[in-house]
């Protein structure tokens, strides 16, 4: 079959696979170009899947343009699946932008790996790692811990990958676990905002007391029709304070100590199941959209997520003096009873191994980063930078500050909610089965016991099937 | 002269098929190739990002139903819901279609209205009744009110019918059905309007009713049509999976997670296995050319 041939038949099928995807109806697809041609450089592209990340780009394309000439078209494509399937049909058929918005850790990692995305270690030199947020290069770079974790499954295998390198340049941090409350909710009840935040024993006394207060308006919501949701942003913060860091990981690693259903592991799932019966009527159907519109409309006192949900509330008619804001906080009986999270990079700006111009490619990538265009994207976007300075210049915002603050600690045993890097790899993933379990609890159909039992089950399978 | 004929016969027969030959290939690319890939997808390993595939033979279809264990538990739990919605689905939009049918079709001047009526839910189905659905079951949605209003708010749902686990499937296949009954009612009435009125009329000089006529005449001689929507409607589950994405996205507790959404979500994440969701989706056709298979046979049989 001839090239050409090749293509077009890449196409058809491309074709075929995004109709699919865009039968799920909220495909959209915005070809908007932020700048006319430049006079300087070649002119750059990237794509990107964040709807409201698209004025921050743009707005740094433009400054970007007018230090160095070079112009930088933005595209987003939106829903995430139908950006995927675009890359896909892009990779093959060699139509790849310079620069692509990837997920910070895993996705990189993985398109790197398949040979879409380049090895962006030498731009991203010492300087730059030390002008990000503390924590957000390590984590963002490849372990071999991940490595090792990938080699059972050949599809998805990081082996010809380097450890210690990276494949991304961060741009977006921040931290999954993040608590917003309705201010005037808590007010009503009588909430003691200092033991809310606290300790999880005076959070849950917390929800407790809206949701007396009103049983239809007063609860807790988080995108449950997804229920990966709440396991990553409220129990595992929740497990890992309880039991450590080390602990924690190991866990879900090879060594599986201590054991998912050992009485420690039991134990923060009697604690998380605490929460089961102050969930907003009607969690389970709710999307991780769908449960912050019913935050913003009054629908529950608290809503979980991560910093990344507070520009959707603003988004939606929000002021920021309605909310407080603070981390899940951990039980007063854990390993460490103070909740620290560590900035996770969540986004980064990989360049792709088809970019006609990698070098202004890589400048944008860093301009983006850490240069004038980090504080340009981060308050366009209402976002936490993954630049340190960036960062700064928001701890002025009251609602931020606190997040911010805690997000700058640096400590060692800060929570990542975001680092899954201990499970093992395959696919399907079981990420999703473990927080099917974990929702059992919310509905009512396990125990504390039946679930931490069952989570055995899913991470024996896995490790088998890896060869662990 | 025969000479002639046949050189005449030869031109028809060429510009015939140039006539045909856009279609046929536009089917070989879109049609033809695409069901090839998918095949030749079902044999190997892919992530849709990776300049290589991992040829697997059969393994995505072992791993599928039996050989591993969390994947196949998965698809045997979707393979029972697809069932269950399967019954549930053709069972009311039988029984709900054909009472419609046979009233409509004894209707006299409004006929027309009424039936562009009933067969609203066909035209209008989509994604933006999907969500008005969605909001009508929710908590505070118009079916919960209703239930309080009439005094029967002991049967209301206080997580709504997509959230409670125990609901959730019922109330999507309850819009499903909503969805199909007016194609029922179109085929019933389509054959109501074929039968002989002398023979209803000989009934009724009989002193036969209503009743003995609905299951005495018009039942045996609309059974081709009952086979045919049958078909139909139990095509349209095994392929439907813009309700459940829609309206539950499969959750919860992953109750409304049926084989066809289970194929969309294995392809179409941000984890693609694009080898399982083909292996899938041919079990999936399988199924379904077994099942056109019994109808067509039972289609035979009464015919």
């Amino acid at each position: 079959m001839s090239v050409t041939l090749r293509r077009l038949a890449a196409l058809a099928v491309a074709g075929v696979l995004a109709t699919g995807a865009a039968a799920c109806g909220s495909s959209d697809s915005d070809d908007g170009g932020s700048t006319a041609a430049g006079d300087g450089g070649t002119p750059l592209t990237m794509w990107t899947f964040k709807q409201s990340h698209v004025a921050g780009l743009r707005a740094a394309a433009a400054a970007f343009e007018r230090s160095t000439g070079t112009p930088v078209k933005i595209e987003v494509t939106t829903p995430q699946e139908a950006y995927i399937t675009k890359l896909q049909a892009a990779a093959r058929t060699r139509s790849l932008p310079d620069l692509l918005t990837v997920g910070s850790a895993d996705e990189s990692f993985r398109y790197a790996a398949a040979g879409i995305l380049t090895d962006v270690t030498d731009d991203f030199d010492q300087t730059m790692q030390d002008a990000m947020l503390p924590g957000i290069a390590r984590a963002s770079q490849l372990s071999e811990l991940a490595i090792e974790n990938s080699k059972g499954d050949p599809q998805n295998s990081l082996a010809r990958l380097t450890a210690g390198h990276w494949y991304g340049i961060p741009y977006v941090a921040g931290a999954s676990g993040i608590v917003l409350g309705r201010r005037a909710a808590l007010d009503a009840a009588g909430v003691d905002l200092d033991s809310a935040k606290g300790s999880w024993e005076g959070f849950v006394r917390a929800v407790a007391a809206t949701q007396a207060r009103s049983a239809s308006r007063g609860g807790i919501v988080t995108g449950m029709q997804i229920p990966e949701t709440a396991y990553q942003w409220l129990y595992r913060p929740l497990s890992f304070y309880y039991l450590g860091k080390d602990a924690f990981l190991s866990r879900q690693g090879r060594t599986h100590e201590p054991a998912w259903n050992s009485p420690e592991s039991v134990e923060t799932f009697e604690l998380y199941d605490q929460m089961s019966r102050l969930w907003a009527p009607g969690v389970l159907s709710l999307g991780i959209d769908q449960a912050d519109q019913a935050f913003a409309q009054g629908k529950a006192a608290w809503d979980v997520g991560g910093t990344y949900t507070l520009p959707f509330l603003l988004q939606q008619g929000m002021r920021a003096d309605e909310l407080v804001m603070f981390p899940v906080p951990a039980s007063s009986r854990g390993k460490v009873t103070r909740a620290e999270l560590a900035a996770t990079p969540i986004l980064s700006t990989g360049i792709t191994t088809q970019s006609k111009n990698p070098e202004a490619a890589a400048e944008f990538a860093r301009y983006l980063a850490t240069g004038e265009g980090a504080r340009i994207f981060a308050q366009t976007a209402s976002e936490v930078p993954a630049s340190s300075e960036a960062a700064e210049a928001l701890t002025a915002d009251p609602l931020l500050a606190p997040v911010i603050e805690a997000l700058q600690s640096g400590s060692e045993e800060a929570f990542n909610g975001d680092d899954f890097s201990a499970d093992p790899i395959g696919n399907p993933p079981i990420k999703h089965d473990s927080a099917v379990e974990l929702a059992k609890l919310v509905s009512g159909s396990s125990t504390p016991q039946q679930v931490a039992d069952a989570f055995v089950g899913i991470y024996d399978r896995a490790w088998e099937k890896v060869g662990g | 002269m025969i000479r002639r004929e046949r050189a005449g016969d030869r031109r028809e027969a060429i510009t015939g098929y140039l006539f045909i030959a856009p279609a046929l290939a536009l089917f070989a690319l879109m049609g033809v190739y695409t069901v090839a890939y998918g095949l030749q997808l079902s044999f190997v390993e892919w992530n849709g990002f990776s300049p290589t595939r991992t040829f697997v033979g059969l393994d995505n279809f072992k791993d599928l139903l039996w050989a591993d264990e969390a994947l196949s538990r998965s698809v045997h739990a979707a393979v029972g819901r697809t069932l269950v919605v399967m019954v549930a689905a053709v069972v009311p939009t039988v029984l709900i279609s054909l009472p419609l049918a046979i009233a409509l079709n004894s209707v006299g001047r409004i006929r027309g209205f009424l039936q562009t009526l009933y067969f609203l839910p066909y035209v209008t189905t989509g994604i933006a009744v999907f969500f008005a659905w969605r909001f009508i079951l929710l908590p505070d949605g118009g079916l919960n009110a209703i239930l309080e209003t009439i005094g029967l708010g002991s049967l209301a749902q206080s997580e709504g019918w997509l959230g409670n686990p125990g609901t959730a499937l019922w109330a999507t296949t309850a819009v499903l059905v909503w969805s199909t009954v007016p194609l029922g009612i179109l085929l019933y009435l389509s054959g109501l309007q074929s039968i002989d009125d002398g023979l209803l009329e000989a009934a009724r000089l009989d002193g036969a009713s209503s009743w003995r006529i609905a299951t005495s005449i018009l039942w045996p001689l609309l059974r081709p049509i009952t086979a045919l929507l049958v078909a139909l409607v139990l095509r349209a589950v095994l392929q439907e999976f813009q309700v459940f994405l829609l309206m539950t996205n499969g959750g919860p507790l992953d109750k409304t997670t049926t084989v066809s959404l289970l194929t969309y979500r294995l392809a179409f994440s941000d984890n693609p296995a694009y080898g399982y969701a083909a292996a899938l989706g041919w079990l999936l056709f399988l199924f379904s050319v077994l099942l056109a298979g019994a109808s067509f046979l039972v289609l035979r049989r009464k015919a």
